[in-house]
């Protein structure tokens, strides 16, 4: 009798231990492709690429396989399924370059970018859909780096902190007159801290040896508190360095690619431009994505 | 009724050890249980216990013929991904296995009772065996959903060894019947 009631026993916790794993699986499954929510800044040519992320059940029947986006037709999709694995979803990512040609004798070139939000998804069983990826600026045409340019940029970096830095060195004296991108709310939110060092302006700083990997340093001055327009001499350094601090899940999955346009004037009164890309690109632990997951879960 | 026995003897050894030859596997588990449902066939009329160990014997053979045709989907690393329905459609043949072998069991323990040999006290002591290799087999299964299977890699091979010990145990158990029932 006694051996009875632990096979009943055994019996019980094994039902118990099917119902329960397999209730908490099906309540982590997303059950559909689910795009992060992207904020880019990309230019139509120039080899300029751009990131969209998005997640997809392990198990998956249907698996997003790429992504159109009206309106360029030489577009160039690299698709990366498995960029990051978690325990029952992966994170993949679409690589786009717009890769839209040249025009020529266009006239006047447009100044302000083309907003796109959504992209057309392309799923392996050969069905398509309209998604909403966030908000996509894609800005005409392409800066060419010209050996006139008073501005050489010569080095840059980025850390895992989701840090990074460009560097330049002066050829000719200039006058830098603005900063600008159509993502800064973000720094004004206080989520990015973008920072400019000139040598001029802090002696000596600029010339230290390159900092390590593992953190990138924020130095000079945030570049809305700089007193614009400022003059920069012939052999001066400028170091542009940026630091995102995403305070909480929901902003840490969002994805960032800021095209920082810094802009300078010739004495002539010519005008150049440079152009700092910031990126901001989520890496989730298992867990804030399983947090993702059942946020994506109540929303349809 | 030696030749019954021996017939189960055979089948278990069929379904108990995969020899496998380029993924050919040389003692195909329907063939095990095939043998093992005909000794059944004959040893059913003795007690009901080799009557449930029967109808599991055909189910788990239907099974296994199935089986042929319905390959387990491979995982996007070419490695098999455990999903809520792969885990479902094991507990059919899971819970048929662990029917077959208690009807075995229970069925020598039956038709051997107060055999000067022992053997109803030896099909006692080697059900409980598997019975406990089993049943945790089955608790801790549903687990490869939610963790990580190497994790859970000591636990599995644990499992697995008591189970394969017991059926082993078994397959001794039903030689012994074989020759007690020669004897008789």
């Amino acid at each position: 009798m006694g051996k009875k009631w632990y096979y009943v026993l055994a019996i019980l916790l094994a039902a118990c231990s099917w119902i329960g794993n397999v209730w908490h699986y099906e309540a982590n499954q997303l059950g559909r492709t689910v795009f992060l929510e992207h904020h880019v800044e990309t230019r139509e040519g120039g080899g300029r690429v751009f990131d969209l992320y998005y997640v997809e059940d392990k198990q998956a029947d249907k698996r997003l396989s790429s992504i159109r986006i009206e309106g360029y037709p030489g577009q160039i999709v690299t698709p990366y399924p498995r960029y990051a694995e978690y325990q029952r979803q992966y994170l993949g990512k679409m690589m786009v370059n717009l890769n839209a040609p040249q025009k020529k004798g266009a006239g006047v070139k447009l100044e302000e970018p083309v907003l796109i939000r959504e992209v057309t998804a392309l799923y392996s069983d050969g069905s398509s859909e309209q998604v909403n990826v966030g908000e996509i600026y894609v800005w005409p045409g392409v800066y060419r780096q010209d050996e006139q340019d008073p501005i050489s940029w010569t080095s840059g970096g980025s850390s895992s902190d989701h840090s990074g830095y460009d560097s330049a060195v002066v050829k000719r004296p200039v006058q830098l007159t603005a900063f600008s991108s159509k993502l800064l709310d973000i720094a004004v939110e206080g989520h990015l801290r973008v920072y400019a060092d000139i040598s001029s302006q802090i002696p000596g700083t600029s010339y230290r040896s390159q900092p390590s990997e593992a953190h990138i340093e924020l130095r000079g001055e945030p570049v809305d508190e700089i007193q614009l327009p400022l003059n920069i001499h012939k052999g001066d350094s400028i170091r542009i360095s940026h630091q995102f601090d995403m305070p909480s899940l929901e902003k840490s999955l969002q994805v960032y690619q800021l095209l920082l346009k810094t802009t300078f004037m010739e004495e002539s009164g010519r005008q150049w431009h440079g152009e700092t890309v910031i990126p901001y690109h989520p890496r989730p632990t298992d867990q804030e994505l399983s947090e993702f997951v059942r946020d994506s879960r109540r929303t349809p | 009724m030696s030749r019954a026995y021996g017939r189960m003897g055979w089948g278990l050894l069929f379904v108990i050890v995969d020899f496998k030859l380029d993924s050919v596997d040389m003692l195909p588990d329907m063939l095990g249980y095939l043998l093992i449902a005909s000794g059944l066939w004959r040893l059913q009329k003795l007690n009901g216990y080799f009557k449930a160990g029967h109808l599991s014997a055909w189910l788990l053979m239907a099974w296994s013929v199935l089986q042929l045709f319905w390959f387990t989907e491979a995982g996007i690393d070419g490695l098999p991904v455990q999903s809520a329905k792969d885990i479902w459609i094991q507990l059919p043949a899971l819970c048929s296995h662990t029917v077959l072998i208690y009807g075995i069991c229970r069925g020598i323990q039956a038709h051997f009772a107060g055999n000067a040999s022992g053997l109803d006290h030896k099909a006692s002591l080697r059900l409980h065996l598997f019975m406990a290799g089993q049943l945790l087999w089955l608790i801790v299964y549903p687990f490869v959903l939610n963790l990580d299977s190497g994790d859970m890699f000591l636990v599995f091979f644990l499992c697995s060894l008591i189970v394969m010990a017991a059926e082993i145990a078994v397959l001794l158990l039903v030689r012994l019947a074989v020759r007690e029932s020669t004897e008789i």
